[in-house]
């Protein structure tokens, strides 16, 4: 289980590396970030983050019918959003990198 | 209201029927608190539009508003009011003038119509109209009790129910019995004291006004 504050930092970074794959919806968002193993996240968490990247310009918005009946709102990433992604990318791996440096995650890596 | 927000609250009006009756209740009460919040009437009318969605897919599911939300409908819409940029302070000055203008227009327009009446019972001619600071100030007391308990209502939708100190309780029947009585008695010592005298066909204008404003306020997409 990934704790809420450490969840907060990542969220948005993850669901626009989510959105890079592929045009989707909220509720796709939420299982797909279920089945990476984030733990159980409602679309509560998700929809006011999808909110705020969309007022931010870095994704894009539309409603489509689906075969369920109601709407969806389905989004999809900008080229802002794509730029967005890559800076994530990047900081993500440099704090992985550093964060493995740490004396407790170095000596697991010199155990294996 | 802008052409485009009342179309969709149309809308969403009738998406609302086919929520199940409880997430129905949820949603009102949703959509009451983000009426009190700082945003536009269109983006309120969006943000309720994505809810109600989310809502339905998630009971199609079989999931109650609860699992699809999460169970503090409060803390999800305040997360969802700071997703949203904030308006400047003039246009949140125009959206509650904006809000307040239809009121104003029907308080002056039962103003004129009870004076035209008076004067007329009286056997005086109605062209002229007189103003009185205590009719002035009756009208402002109901504007500001009318802002008054709207925003009571909305700021404490999504509130739970919490056991109150009965000091606090007493405190705050006695503010609001003196904040009636002041609401009645001031009005009633300056009843008489003159303002102005207003020609009809000015004071049918100036009844009018707001009406115009509102029309006018209604053009723009941030109110």
């Amino acid at each position: 289980m990934i704790p809420s504050q450490m969840l907060k930092g990542i969220l948005q970074g993850s669901v626009l590396s989510l959105l890079g794959e592929k045009e989707t919806y909220g509720y796709e968002i939420v299982q797909a970030l279920t089945a990476c193993g984030f733990g159980h996240i409602s679309e509560g968490t998700v929809y006011p983050l999808l909110l705020r990247l969309e007022k931010s310009g870095l994704v894009a918005a539309r409603f489509r019918e689906s075969e369920l009946g109601p709407r969806r709102k389905y989004y999809t990433l900008t080229e802002q959003g794509r730029e967005a992604l890559i800076a994530f990318r990047a900081s993500f791996q440099e704090m992985t990198a550093a964060v493995m440096q740490l004396p407790g995650f170095r000596e697991e890596e010199e155990g294996e | 209201m802008n052409p485009q927000a009342k179309a969709l609250r149309r809308e969403n009006n009738n998406r609302e029927q086919e929520l199940s009756p409880a997430a129905r209740q949820g949603m009102t009460d949703v959509v009451v608190y983000l009426r009190s919040q700082d945003l536009s009437q269109l983006a309120q009318e969006e943000i309720r539009q994505d809810i109600q969605e989310m809502i339905l897919e998630g009971e199609k599911r079989g999931e109650t508003m609860e699992q699809v939300i999460g169970e503090d409908y409060r803390a999800f819409c305040d997360e969802i009011v700071a997703a949203v940029p904030r308006r400047p302070r003039l246009v949140r000055f125009l959206g509650i003038f904006g809000d307040l203008l239809p009121a104003l227009s029907v308080l002056m327009g039962i103003w004129v119509v009870n004076k035209v009446v008076h004067t007329l019972l009286a056997g005086n001619s109605p062209l002229h109209l007189t103003l009185t600071v205590g009719e002035m100030i009756s009208m402002v007391v109901i504007l500001a009790a009318g802002i008054g308990a709207v925003e009571w209502i909305c700021r404490t939708a999504l509130d739970k129910p919490r056991q109150e100190k009965k000091g606090t309780l007493f405190l705050r029947a006695w503010l609001v019995l003196a904040c009636v009585a002041a609401g009645i008695l001031l009005p009633t010592v300056f009843w008489k004291k003159i303002l102005c005298t207003l020609w009809l066909p000015v004071a049918l204008v100036v009844a009018c006004l707001p009406v115009l404003l509102s029309l006018l306020l209604s053009r723009r997409r941030d109110l």
